[in-house]
């Protein structure tokens, strides 16, 4: 059973990691088809925890990340702010694909799939604002993580530029982060916010060989999709793309009802 | 630390990043399809303060570069692999498709192909017999050093115009057939970020696999001097008969000489140049420039007196961790 993601009663500190996109970047939204993919504002929260990991191999070593940093970062508490305005284009681009091999040349009869160019649609974001990213931890991780986090090149594909422009001690603001729609008590305020599919750790006992799987060690899964509603709402949309705009998310009182800050779309 | 030209000593790159206006006049660079047969596409990107502007896919840039920086490998007789030598933009994939070489390592490609190991490669898993499909391999993968961001031109510094052209039509007929051509011009913005730290090493385990520094160091120069003349001689879709001209160039180059990230902030910005300039550090070298001449002088003076950075891992540069319990925080 899927577990949402909750506030321990005794907080550790939050960072909060500003990034700068430059240019325009995709992050792939999870369950999307390759050939025709749609983007997330922002990228999710497994994506953040595989990010430290990678960026703590280089800096680090495997070792020390196994042993020393990769429990902290799948107990850490996540959230991500998206930037204050994103702009979605679908491109047509060429990519390569395997297809089964269709031929009857004999010569090739041993030849089973072929790498060929395709074209496909992929979208990509726009900011100008940058997009935040909170993580709780223990003090005693925080230089290290700091670090990490400015190491960190990129979100989503490898040309999809990213620059560390700030990192304090900040708590989230209260309804400008993505949240897994299990863990909001009343969803009767989110009409017309953005919803989308999102990948997170299992949970936080996710095992170091389910993330970086060899021949030898058994397939585990290590992720989970939930569907992520975003503090964003359309402005408008039409042949060029689509454009968001952050909103805060309705608050939730102690009984769990949405106040009246749901946007009228 | 931030100069017009760099020092003459030599120079460390951990990581470096091209921030960039180019002035591209008259141009079809990159381009989304027809509409059919008649009509060419502009490539359009909707920018988050509403406007929609002309776009150039940071793919064919980063195309165009593996094919010029191949032949400086040729001309520097670093090894290119049989798939690199004809150009073959599957690269490593190719050879597995061709020859299905069971002898294919990560060590082998790096060792073997300059190109591969620069703009990465990607050998899917196969499954095997079972699955119908000959032989099992295991994945085996490369991120490319090189990262082309899309080049965007500035909103309110951009015109096209359409042109009519004739092209051979497609009936047993013959004859030619009308096609509508954009030719755009305007003001792009452009971000290229390259990992010297990488080369001939695997990005995933973060081993160096190519150790003599004499070859990395070919590799590396060789990798900035295709950069270079990528950004003083572009190259593109359409160029044979629509070679842009380059009207302009200025932004800056960032250098990171230790283990991070070389700090980028997008040209669409006005005064991006001195926010980058305000960003330098012991670590981290800026260098701006402002004309095509400043910009080989500063890319000249990197190819001759910089070398690739090794990596980090294990030298004990990151703070040890003290475990504070695994209290775990998740319910």
């Amino acid at each position: 059973m899927n577990t949402p993601i909750t506030t321990a009663a005794v907080a550790e500190p939050w960072l909060a990691a500003s990034y700068h996109m430059p240019t325009t970047y995709s992050c792939r939204t999870p369950m999307s088809s390759m050939s025709s993919a749609t983007a997330l504002p922002a990228p999710g929260p497994a994506t953040v925890r595989l990010a430290l990991v990678r960026t703590a191999i280089e800096l680090c070593g495997t070792a020390y990340t196994r042993d020393a940093l990769f429990p902290a970062i799948c107990r850490a508490d996540i959230r991500i702010q998206p930037p204050g305005r994103v702009a979605l284009s679908t491109q047509a681009i060429l990519a390569y694909k395997e297809s089964e091999w269709l031929s009857g040349d004999v010569a090739k009869r041993d030849e089973r799939t072929s790498l060929t160019t395709a074209p496909i649609c992929r979208e990509y974001a726009q900011a100008g604002d940058p997009l935040t990213i909170y993580i709780a931890m223990p003090d005693a991780y925080h230089d290290i993580v700091r670090q990490l986090f400015m190491a960190v090149g990129y979100w989503g594909q490898g040309h999809s530029l990213a620059s560390c422009v700030a990192i304090q001690r900040q708590e989230p603001v209260e309804g400008e982060c993505a949240r897994p729609l299990v863990a909001m008590a009343d969803s009767s305020g989110l009409h017309g916010f953005v919803t989308s599919l999102c990948t997170e750790f299992r949970d936080a006992t996710v095992s170091w060989h389910a993330i970086m799987p060899t021949r030898s060690t058994a397939a585990e899964h290590a992720f989970r999709i939930d569907v992520y509603v975003w503090p964003l709402i359309v402005a408008w949309r039409h042949a060029s793309g689509t454009l968001l705009v952050r909103r805060p998310l309705p608050r939730e009182d102690r009984h769990g009802s949405a106040g009246a800050d749901a946007p009228s779309t | 630390m931030s100069t017009s030209v760099p020092d003459e000593a030599p120079i460390p790159v951990y990581d470096l990043s091209i921030n960039v206006r180019t002035a591209w006049y008259a141009h079809s660079l990159s381009n989304a399809g027809t509409d059919g047969s008649i009509r060419l596409l502009p490539r359009r990107q909707l920018l988050a303060d509403g406007t929609a502007t002309d776009a150039c896919s940071g793919n064919i840039a980063k195309h165009y570069h593996a094919v010029l920086l191949a032949e400086y490998f040729e001309g520097a007789g670093v090894a290119l692999c049989a798939a690199c030598r004809t150009r073959d933009g599957r690269r490593a994939a190719a050879l597995a498709e061709r020859n299905g070489d069971r002898r294919m390592t990560i060590d082998s490609i790096l060792v073997n192909c300059g190109l591969c190991d620069a703009h990465g490669f990607l050998i899917t898993a196969r499954h095997g017999m079972a699955a119908g499909r000959g032989e099992a391999r295991q994945r085996i993968a490369k991120h490319s050093l090189i990262e082309f961001s899309y080049a965007l031109a500035l909103p309110d510094r951009q015109a096209e115009s359409v042109q009519v052209a004739t092209r051979g039509g497609g009936s047993k007929e013959g004859g030619q057939m009308l096609m509508k051509m954009p030719a755009r011009s305007g003001e792009y913005a452009l971000c290229v970020r390259y990992r010297g730290v990488g080369v001939g090493a695997d990005t995933d385990s973060w081993r160096l696999v190519v150790d003599d520094a004499g070859e990395r160091r070919t590799r590396h120069r060789a990798i900035l001097a295709a950069l270079r003349d990528a950004l003083l001689s572009p190259q593109g879709a359409m160029t044979a008969t629509m070679l842009p001209h380059l009207i302009g160039l200025s932004g800056a180059v960032v250098v990171r000489t230790t283990a991070g990230r070389a700090p980028l902030y997008s040209p669409l910005v006005d005064g991006f140049v001195a926010h980058l300039t305000s960003l330098a550090a012991p670590s981290c070298a800026v260098y701006p420039f402002a004309t095509v001449v400043e910009f080989q002088a500063v890319m000249d003076t990197l190819i001759e007196t910089s070398f690739p950075c090794l990596p980090a891992t294990g030298t004990g540069q990151m703070p040890p961790v003290h475990e504070v319990g695994g209290r775990d925080r998740r319910t």
